[in-house]
This record gives C-alpha cells, structure tokens and sequence, in this order.
C-alpha cells in the first residue's frame, strides 16, 4: 500500500510518541525528533514496515514534517524497485 | 580525563547562568533556542566549561567546526558535548574523546537490528531491550562524536567487543575504549583511543 502524507505524519507521531492530530505538515522537524536517535528509529521503521529505504545524510537537511513526507514519497518508489 | 554531568535542576538558580556566560554568549542562545532546547545546550555548555576550567567559566569559548563539531580555543585539548531531556554531559582531555546520554524510553524492535548485530546484542545483559537499545546507541553515538562523522556513518559499520567487562568499538583501523553506565534512567558514555587506556583515570563531577 501506498503511503500518504497523512499516513507519513501518523507514523511521525507514532514514533515521537506525539498526541494524535497533535502535529501538522508545518509543523518543525526539530520540534519532534529530540534528536538522532529518533532520526534514526524513524528511519529504520520506514524500512522494516513499509520497505523504503532513506538516507540519513538526506533527512537531517529537511526542516518541516511536509519535507519529510515530501522526501519519503518520492522514495517509497525508487526503494520498491 | 574531565566528564561533567549537569542536571535541570543546577539551572533553577538564574545565577548559575551568569557564573557560566557572558552576555553576548546567553543572547546568542536564547536567540536561536528556545523551551527545552535552549534548556539543554545551556546543560550542555556547562558542562564542557567546567570540564576544562575550575572557575573562569565564562571565558571558555565553544566554537563548532564545519562538521559541526564542537572545538574549544584551548587548541591542545578535544571536548565532545551531548544532552538529552534535562541532562547535559561532557568530555574534555588531551586525547580524542567522545560522550553521549540518552533517557532510556520506548522504543521500536527494528532499532535494535538496525543499530546492531546479533553477536553485539548477546554481549548485554539487560533484560530490558530499551537498556540495551540505549547503551548500544550511546556508546557508538560517542564514538561518532569522536570521530566527528555524525549521524551519515552506519552504526552497523561500527563493532563492540567486550573483554571481561571491559567494551571497545572497533571502527576501520581504529579501536575505542568505551564505557556506559547508568544513572536516574538515563544511560551516560564516554569513549577514547584505546591506546590511551594506560591514563583512564576519568572524574566524574555531578552538578545537580
């Protein structure tokens, strides 16, 4: 199944242990992943749940939740082929 | 070889904050931090100041390097710095070192595997996989930090042996002593060359 980026921010706030509807595409980065371990938790969940495959050097330049969920669409493909 | 542990609660006193930095110093990070963020580098930089000065706190200068590596203007010695919710640490000595913390909290199976061997996870006998998770992470995170290559280098590049109770990570050519332990629910590391284990005399100062 295909991800969204509601699906993308659900996840977020799954992994960051954030309150459901709590965070929005506009929402910081950095107000949610504390720091690298949450980078790197949130990564290897997109892996072993939805096969997508993302560069850590990559996320960290991204600023909002929607350049999250902008960076994994555009992969979700790329790591299924 | 200096490690500082420095809790929230040694910031209630507003004093603390101008024993610790020059004016210029807490406008620049009240500037670009705010809530628990600035909370935590203030932790952090305290912490490196006391760990290479006795009292003249505020005339040690924390630069960062392209990498984003922290550097002292007291050229001959390394520091390495690390926070995490409310507990900032760090390391200074005349050899390279590198410390991390982090509060031990939930966290997904898959990153265990991602962070680590099967032959490494066996090495750990906690019960609880978020301890172990977590002293894995720290003591390879502070071994990153000594090494300066940030979050982009695998961690599964990255190989813990132990030796009695003694652990070291192997990176490429080079070997890191390196050592976790735990402390209010947090696990705190530190590392250095391992060729420098002959001077592991390491003081620990809590400032709480």
């Amino acid at each position: 199944m295909k991800l969204t980026e509601q699906k993308i921010i659900e996840i977020i706030e799954a992994v960051f242990e954030q309150k459901r509807g709590s965070i929005n595409s506009a929402t910081p980065l950095e107000d949610v992943a504390k720091d690298s371990m949450d980078i790197i938790e949130f990564i290897s969940i997109l892996k072993n749940k939805h096969n997508i495959v993302i560069n850590p050097a990559e996320i960290i330049k991204v600023t909002t939740v929607k350049e999250v969920a902008d960076y994994v669409l555009s992969h979700q493909d790329i790591s299924k082929n | 070889m200096q490690l500082v542990v420095v809790s929230s609660s040694y910031l209630s006193d507003k004093v603390v904050e101008e024993e610790y930095f020059s004016s210029d110093e807490l406008t620049y990070l009240s500037g670009n931090f705010q809530g628990n963020k600035l909370r935590d580098k203030l932790l952090g930089r305290i912490a490196v100041k006391h760990s290479v000065s006795e009292n003249d706190f505020k005339k040690v200068i924390i630069q960062y390097n392209n990498f984003g590596k922290p550097v002292l203007d007291i050229s001959s010695m390394f520091c390495s710095i690390a926070h995490s919710y409310g507990l900032g640490i760090a390391g200074a000595a005349f050899f390279k070192i590198g410390v991390d913390v982090e509060l031990i909290r939930n966290h997904e199976e898959s990153l265990l595997r991602s962070i680590a061997s099967e032959e490494e996870i066996s090495l750990f006998d906690e019960e609880n996989p978020d301890t172990i998770v977590t002293k894995i992470w720290v003591m390879k995170e502070a071994v990153s930090k000594a090494l300066g290559v940030g979050i982009a280098y695998p961690f599964t590049d990255m190989k813990i042996e132990k030796d009695k109770k003694d652990y070291s990570v192997i990176v490429e050519c080079s070997k890191w002593f390196a050592k976790v332990f735990l402390r209010e629910g947090y696990v705190i590391g530190y590392c250095y060359p391992y060729e420098e284990i002959q001077k592991r005399i390491v003081k620990i100062t809590y400032l709480q």
